[in-house]
């Protein structure tokens, strides 16, 4: 037995002998290494080390979470006793005492594999890529300039050791890297626009490579050129509506991912990210055309969102949230299953070790048909093709949402036109859903930090999708 | 060693190794938390944790650094790891050397015991905060409470040795009458003399039963009360938009215009460091230096972007007392009252909406400053001074700046905000902003 499992089977067994029914203890030690460059100068090199064990036990039908990163015995077990005191209390206002569904107990480890590992790269290539990228801004300066860059990189390695008071066991160790940037286009008679863009995997440093930051990040600037130069506001029309995969991975993840998680719906989030127009007796209904098969997937190799086990120690699985239209499944962890009656799919997540897990998306996206973007256009009279958007929200039910375009062309006669200045599609989730009636077959992928629970948790993910045809909608310009 | 050895011992290691300039600041942590949902605890936190930052310069070229090994030996691996990782770094164009000196900070204030000990007494806080909810006709509740209390141990290369405490107790209701009539009111103070559990319970379950059956109305311009919740939001977004780094990377509306009007000319906006009450903020920055009042918007008029050392040298101003090694922030938000009688705000419209809260506040173009926000609880329709009725599905569609120059009257009161959606202390009176942009999902 080594001194970190030695220290973690010693708070299980101290905090069940406080008194508490069931005990997991998650240790993690994370390692974050970021650089900011700001107008192609660097602003500063970080490092964000966070090691700590956070605890969660169940006293008396009250879930209780505390955390500390001092890990010697003292300490831990007054972080054990001054938890387990206050679930005692609380338990009180509880009407209904919380239980967790029965799952497998395993023993086992994983991780993602790195080629070149990130530890072995010094901070001069990381800098040296992103001021490349910052010339390859530059490069296409001309009467329009780019005032403004911000580029970030940052990359996290996370070992976790999980063990729970029914026997599980779990390390786990997972590199992740993502590229962050911010680039404002200015032209004097124009004004100015912005993008923003995040990228990101779970893999080594050969994730950069594969990601051809200097190609992508120039194409931006070309594109931000065109839009400054070319683009014109058009009328308030209902027209056919083509979304680029950037669009629809969000709105897989807003409008589906979010109010598919079980603890929204039985409103335990209701104070902070909301509820969700998803309710218990809505599973099974239709909510969408058939053509729309929306998918969670933690498994997902080099994805930015991915785990083969939760922070509860369930093994993750795909789960399709809705089906050829259908509302399918819900993501759950173990506390609402157990109200449901069946078991986790595995979407506890928790942020650091000092946060409690709750229920989080992974990588949701859009399922693929097999339609060409020729194909996808070939019928449409009038309409508009949505690639990438700056603006959105969506209310606190997921009903209500919003996306204004940033690239965006004129559609006629089954071509693309030219480009159009900030387009507005506002929708109901079922509006948009019901509405689409032809998907693309090119699936791609886009990295985010999702935000979710109270303290705020932001946790990895992907978007993604292909390009789908929605008919029918009113677009409006801001 | 204790841990407040620590920060004086890490920046000796950290110099005796080659560095040109050291901050460290060990930040102590023990906070209580009960989250509620649906009128009974959901969970509880319980957090117990210490940290030391770090802020290096070598050569100009700087680092900066979050930690939690304390140990001997954690620190000696800090120490390796700052050094080996700042040689390969390059020069930073934004340094300037730390400031030095002898400096004066309010006086160091402690809590008192009872607040510290608050254990079922949190409990009750939450019970009463329900109840009083259901006794004012909402059906059920969520929310949340924290008290949060920090020690905080500076010393820098340049000879500064500072300490401080900080406290408050943090309360957010959200009460419904319906799945979609809520209300959301909170109570946020370092002192239980300004903590209201019950007055949360009671005005936030009084706005969602005024908003049973709201109706949908056409979407435009509208006159707009703002209610503190939304106003307080906005306030903080717009703030936040002063910090000379956010200026610099392009995410501000405020590039370019010091001097110039950005608000209407009864709008003040100030952010105080020297807050001892209803929350108490910091007695020194970052970078050692006291904190202090700064007036951000004067009568309309931006007065200062908020710096610390290195931006203020760059706009050779001098620090403003809000490091931030890489972004100054505010410590406050407080808007000057006006003389608008709260309860007559109402009347003062002839068309209009009272709008209560908001969140998912997105923009189109940061330096523009157009945005849209999500409307959430209670909103409602107002004709000839009166509340017709609750209404929803709406989203501010608008510009910043623009909102802020069209503000016609403030609150003769001020009420101290802070839950999720506004991190910072924001004490804000309500407003009355003219032509409000206002749009609606349409199928």
């Amino acid at each position: 037995m080594n001194l970190l499992e030695d220290i973690l089977k010693y708070v299980v067994e101290y905090a069940l002998r406080q008194g508490a029914s069931f005990v997991e203890v998650r240790f993690e030690n994370n390692i974050e290494n970021s650089i900011l460059l700001r107008n192609g100068v660097i602003e500063g090199i970080a490092i964000g080390s966070s090691r700590g064990v956070g605890i969660r036990t169940l006293v008396d039908g009250a879930l209780g979470f505390s955390s500390t990163n001092m890990l010697d015995k003292v300490n831990l077990r007054k972080t054990v006793r001054n938890a387990i005191k206050l679930a005692k209390a609380s338990a009180k206002t509880r009407k209904q005492p919380i239980k967790l569904s029965e799952e497998k107990t395993v023993k086992t480890s994983w991780n993602v594999q790195q080629n070149i590992d990130i530890r072995n790269i010094n901070i001069e290539e990381k800098i040296s890529m992103l001021q490349e990228m910052d010339k390859a801004i530059l490069s296409e300066e001309s009467n329009i300039k780019f005032p403004s860059r911000f580029i970030s990189y940052t990359d996290r390695l996370t070992f976790k050791y999980y063990i729970n008071s029914e026997g599980t066991e779990i390390r786990s160790e997972v590199p992740r890297i993502s590229i962050f940037y911010n680039v404002s286009a200015f032209e004097g008679s124009k004004g100015v626009i912005q993008r923003t863009n995040q990228i990101g995997g779970s893999g080594g440093w050969e994730l950069t490579k594969n990601w051809k930051l200097i190609e992508e990040i120039n194409n931006e600037a070309q594109t931000l050129k065109r839009i400054l130069l070319e683009s014109k506001p058009l009328n308030k029309n209902r027209m056919d509506v083509i979304l680029g995969s950037e669009v629809v991975g969000l709105i897989c993840h807003e409008s589906s991912g979010h109010p598919s998680e079980a603890d929204r719906i039985l409103g335990r989030e209701g104070a902070q990210a909301g509820e969700s127009y998803i309710t218990l007796d809505k599973i099974g209904t239709r909510i969408g055309s058939e053509h729309v098969t929306i998918v969670e997937d933690p498994t997902l190799p080099n994805s930015y969102g991915f785990y083969l086990y939760d922070d509860e120690g369930v093994q993750a699985r795909r789960r399709y949230l809705i089906k050829e239209g259908i509302i399918n499944e819900l993501l759950t962890n173990r506390e609402t299953a157990a109200i449901l009656g069946t078991k986790s799919n595995g979407a506890a997540r928790a942020m650091d070790y000092n946060y409690e897990p709750i229920i989080r998306m992974s990588n949701t996206f859009f399922q693929p048909g097999d339609y060409s973007f020729e194909e996808l256009l070939e019928d449409i009279k009038l309409g508009i093709y949505i690639k990438s958007f700056m603006e959105w929200n969506i209310d606190d039910r997921r009903w209500n949402q919003r996306y204004v375009g940033l690239e965006a062309y004129l559609i006629e006669n089954g071509e693309i036109k030219g480009l159009v200045k900030n387009p507005v599609i506002e929708v109901t989730t079922q509006g948009l859903f019901s509405s689409v009636d032809a998907v693309g077959k090119e699936l791609r992928f886009d990295a985010a930090t999702c935000g979710k629970g109270d303290p705020m948790q932001g946790v990895p993910v992907w978007t993604g999708g292909p390009d789908i045809r929605v008919r029918d909608l009113i677009v409006g310009m801001r | 060693m204790s841990l407040q050895e620590i920060p004086k011992k890490l920046t000796d290691m950290l110099m005796k190794k080659g560095a040109n300039d050291v901050v460290t600041l060990l930040l102590i942590e023990e906070s209580k938390t009960i989250r509620y949902a649906n009128n009974q605890t959901t969970t509880i936190y319980n957090i117990n944790r210490a940290e030391i930052d770090t802020y290096v310069s070598v050569e100009k070229k700087i680092f900066v650094g979050g930690f939690e090994d304390l140990s001997e030996k954690g620190l000696e691996n800090i120490t390796e790891q700052i050094m080996t990782t700042i040689k390969y770094s390059k020069p930073s164009e934004s340094y300037a050397p730390l400031p030095s000196g002898t400096f004066k900070y309010r006086q160091k204030l402690r809590p008192d015991k009872r607040f510290l000990n608050l254990n079922q007494e949190l409990v009750e806080f939450v019970e009463r905060t329900i109840n009083t909810s259901l006794e004012y006709g909402a059906k059920r509740n969520a929310g949340i409470l924290n008290l949060k209390h920090f020690k905080i141990f500076l010393n820098t290369s340049t000879g500064i040795h500072a300490t401080d405490e900080i406290w408050r107790i943090e309360l957010s209701n959200r009460a419904f009458a319906d799945s979609d009539a809520t209300g959301h009111w909170v109570s946020c103070a370092s002192s239980l003399d300004h903590f209201n559990p019950e007055e949360v319970g009671r005005i936030s379950a009084e706005l969602a039963k005024m908003s049973v059956n709201a109706k949908s109305i056409e979407p435009g311009k509208y006159d707009t009360l703002l209610g503190p919740m939304i106003f307080a939001n906005l306030v903080s977004d717009y703030g936040s938009a002063a910090s000379a780094f956010v200026v610099d990377a392009g995410f501000s509306f405020f590039v370019n215009k010091i001097g110039q009007k950005v608000a209407s000319e009864i709008f003040t906006l100030i952010d105080d460091g020297t807050l001892t009450s209803p929350i108490i903020t910091r007695r020194f920055d970052d970078e050692g230096l006291p904190t202090r009042k700064n007036i951000i918007v004067e009568n309309g008029i931006l007065k200062t972007y908020l710096h610390n050392t290195k931006t203020g040298t760059k706009y050779k101003t001098g620090s403003t007392g809000n490091a931030g090694w890489i972004s100054p922030h505010a410590w406050s938000y407080i808007v000057k009252s006006g003389d608008l009688k709260e309860e007559e705000a109402i009347k003062e419209l002839r068309r209009g909406i009272y709008v209560t809260n908001s969140w998912y506040h997105r923009y189109q173009n940061y330096i523009e400053g157009d945005f849209s926000a999500i409307i959430r609880d209670a909103a409602f329709y107002i004709e000839n001074g009166e509340i017709k009725y609750p209404v929803k599905g709406l989203r501010l569609s608008d510009n910043m700046l623009r909102i802020f120059t069209n503000i016609q009257a403030l609150g003769n009161k001020q009420h101290m905000i802070m839950w999720w959606e506004v991190q910072t202390p924001t004490l804000v009176p309500i407003a009355i902003v003219k032509d409000v942009n206002y749009t609606k999902s349409v199928k």
